[in-house]
């Protein structure tokens, strides 16, 4: 009996199965472009509004600190990677694995490694660049004046 | 009897399956749109804070280099001030003369709004003022 059903099965022809793989495979590849694209601009976007909001918060730091002290300190670190600005009792620390600075004071590129002191009497013009390591298509520049509303 | 169930089965048709994969595809399409939306979100926002420290900066550099209005200005005119290389790609600055006041009048101060637009869209993206002096002549 169970003999009998086994054989009257009539399976798929080797057309039909090629015909499926095919479809499959062209829905599996439409599907799966879509999810790396989409992994991909996540990763931009990702990567975009962190270094938007470090500059942001170390322009308003820069910011907060001209108006209140006479002095600023800005150092940049041998690698790149980690920027101090310090005023007399305020240091602020920037720091991140992705990330790398570039600023520019007065059109003179602070070097790694290097710090300038500043005095905050004057306007001070300051160009900083946030930098991803790892996605060079992702910076962000931002251009601006430091100065005290006298 | 489970055997004879199994053989009654028909499967999907190609058509089905095809409707399937269309709406399918629909939902994955409205899903992406997220993604895009995210993306103009970042562009926006970065504009945004780039265009703020640009007024900021206009703002000191005009003062700091004292720059000027031509004498009997009145509002609405534009200031020339492309000798301050304040445009900066995507973004231009442009001076606007505002209404006179009568307590900047006594000390010859006009206010001058500064707006900073993304040149494409001729959008404004920050908006700020600033007093500067009426040229004598």
């Amino acid at each position: 009996m169970k003999r009998k059903q086994w054989n009257e099965q009539k399976g798929v022809t080797l057309i039909e199965l090629l015909a499926a793989i095919t479809l499959t495979t062209i829905v599996i590849a439409i599907a799966f472009s879509a999810l790396f694209s989409a992994i991909k601009i996540y990763k931009d976007n990702q990567a975009q509004a962190r270094l938007q909001q470090e500059a942001d918060i170390i322009l308003s730091h820069l910011n907060q600190i001209s108006e209140k002290q006479n002095e600023i300190t800005i150092r940049l670190s041998p690698d790149s990677r980690t920027l101090t600005i310090a005023a007399n009792d305020d240091t602020y620390t920037y720091t991140y694995d992705q990330n790398y600075y570039e600023i520019s004071i007065n059109s003179n590129q602070l070097q790694p490694g290097d710090s300038v002191t500043l005095k905050t009497n004057t306007p001070i013009p300051i160009l900083l660049y946030v930098k991803d390591r790892n996605l060079s298509n992702q910076q962000v520049k931002v251009s601006t004046t430091l100065e005290r509303i006298h | 009897m489970f055997q004879c169930r199994q053989n009654d089965e028909q499967g999907f048709t190609l058509i089905e399956v095809l409707a399937a994969t269309t709406l399918l595809l629909i939902v994955f399409t409205c899903l992406f749109g997220i993604y895009v939306q995210s993306t103009a979100y970042n562009t926006s926002n970065r504009e945004k804070l780039q265009a703020v420290y640009l007024a900021k900066k206009a703002v000191s550099t005009l003062r700091s280099d004292q720059a000027t209005v031509p004498k009997n200005a009145k509002e609405g005119d534009e200031v020339n001030i492309s000798a301050y290389n304040l445009n900066q790609s995507p973004f231009e600055v442009k001076a606007t003369v505002m209404k006179r006041t009568a307590e900047a009048d006594q000390v010859q101060l006009l206010p001058v709004q500064i707006s900073v637009i993304e040149t494409n869209s001729q959008k404004i993206l920050a908006k700020t003022f600033v007093y500067l002096k009426e040229a004598s002549s």
